[in-house]
């Protein structure tokens, strides 16, 4: 304890439904770093590392973040899901399962960080048109597809899913 | 252990953080997208800062948007999203039990939307903040170019009380403001009346995420069917966000038919070589001054002419 603040090194997360707790090894550690290095959870991936290409992107307490941007203290006491969590939900199979069918994934660096971005947005608009699914993962960056197929794949989930998101 | 101990404090209530300020004068941290990328270390690191540093994202003082029927005050922590007006941001906002109700929302001018909706991405928005634009001090500042258009002001608060300081007099160069050791920025101030329409227009490589080239704002009020007040403002055209006074005189008391037509033309001459000597873009590793200062003055012609229609629209 300090006079002024409190110490903290210790927080708590709730990753993916489940509670944790992290000792943090630096104050400023990042949540990435947590949640890649501490948790062991890699489908959130480090690509730029300054909030420009949305590998890293998870939702806390429900809204899309880069996770390379925010120190874990500041997500103390908050809801994580990671693409491990999407991917365990009926929201995160049918995306992969669209994203399968449309090739919508390459080389699948950016892949988990576009389908927290689609579940984000899906979670917003069910049904959104094209412009708005640009609109929606304009921060994310891909290198492969070009991203017409990452579009068609949200365009598709959209039409399947309805009431999943 | 490579880096050092940050211990950033965390205080709960905005008068801890005025008393944390003052005794420390801790940086204080909202969304930290700016200082995030600035400090940052190698791959799978934490940032190189040092404290003291003060988180105050959570700050509830600070969340707040307020609309008092004149002038429209926007938290220094309110995420950039609501101000954006990205899918579902507001609606949720307004029920979130924070004192920011629909009407305050609805009130955030066209102009700081729009501006703040070419700023990052979705998810930058969740974190970034306005009031943290606005201390960074960049010119090339989305919301900082639209705000200098809306002659809006900053709210500083110290343990000592709140002064207001009009943005232009709070940059006074490229980072660097009067912000005291001992203060925070706790809104920023939208004095009405609020304008009826306004101008934003963005010049990056991308669409999301880009940092700007050359960035132009615009902020009118009509009575009576004549412009009775007309700002323009260029980001990234020069060490700190360019107002053009001699420019805009050349609007006020215009109407719509002198904004087309034959007169047009000559019109947005004249505002572009009254605006050019303020001009003064450099080159950078984002673009040329030629191509800013070409670009700058050719976004006039598209000011006026979106302007007309507009009055033309309303039939005002």
């Amino acid at each position: 304890m300090s006079a002024l603040g409190t110490t903290v090194t210790a927080i708590r997360l709730t990753v993916n439904g489940r509670p944790r707790e992290v000792n943090l090894s630096h104050d400023m550690r990042r949540l990435l770093d947590v949640l890649r290095i501490d948790l062991g959870l890699t489908g959130t991936k480090e690509g730029c590392g300054e909030g420009e290409c949305g590998a890293c992107s998870v939702l806390l307490d429900g809204k899309l973040v880069n996770s390379c941007l925010v120190p874990a203290l500041q997500a103390d006491g908050s809801e994580i899901i990671t693409p491990e969590g999407l991917a365990e939900s009926k929201a995160g199979k049918l995306l992969a399962e669209c994203f399968t069918e449309c090739h919508g994934a390459q080389c699948g660096f950016c892949t988990p960080g576009m389908m927290m971005a689609s579940a984000a947005l899906l979670r917003q608009n069910p049904d959104p048109d094209e412009q708005a699914i640009r609109e929606g993962l304009a921060g994310n960056l891909c290198r492969c597809t070009g991203y017409d197929m990452i579009i068609d794949a949200v365009l598709m989930a959209a039409g399947k899913g309805r009431d999943i998101w | 252990m490579v880096n050092s101990v940050v211990n950033p404090f965390r205080p709960a209530t905005l008068s801890e953080a005025l008393e944390i300020r003052r005794k420390t004068g801790a940086l204080p941290f909202a969304g930290g997208t700016d200082l995030m990328v600035r400090y940052r270390a190698k791959n799978g690191l934490p940032p190189t800062m040092e404290g003291p540093l003060m988180f105050v994202d959570s700050l509830s003082e600070l969340r707040t948007v307020r609309f008092s029927g004149v002038s429209l005050d926007i938290g220094a922590s309110v995420p950039l999203a609501v101000v954006a007006d990205d899918p579902g941001e507001r609606t949720a906002y307004a029920a979130s039990g924070i004192p920011a109700d629909a009407a305050a929302l609805a009130a955030i001018p066209e102009l700081l939307r729009a501006a703040s909706a070419d700023l990052g991405a979705p998810a930058l928005r969740q974190r970034a903040t306005m009031a943290g634009n606005v201390a960074n001090a960049s010119p090339a500042g989305d919301t900082v170019a639209a705000l200098y258009a809306l002659d809006a002001a900053v709210v500083l608060t110290s343990t000592d009380g709140e002064r207001i300081v009009p943005i232009n007099k709070f940059i006074t160069g490229p980072g660097k403001t009067i912000l005291k050791a001992d203060e925070l920025i706790t809104a920023i101030r939208i004095p009405g009346p609020l304008p009826v329409w306004g101008y934003w227009r963005k010049v990056g490589t991308r669409r999301a995420n880009a940092l700007t080239k050359v960035s132009a704002a615009s902020s009118v009020r009509v009575e009576a069917g004549r412009i009775t007040g007309f700002a323009l403002a260029f980001g990234a055209v020069g060490p700190i966000v360019v107002r053009s006074p001699d420019a805009e005189a050349l609007l006020i008391g215009k109407s719509a038919a002198d904004l087309e037509g034959s007169g047009a033309a000559e019109l947005v001459r004249a505002v572009a070589d009254a605006a050019a000597p303020g001009i003064t873009p450099i080159d950078d590793q984002r673009s040329t001054a030629r191509y800013r200062k070409t670009v700058a003055l050719n976004l006039i012609g598209e000011v006026i002419s979106s302007l007309a229609s507009h009055l033309k629209e309303n039939n005002t």
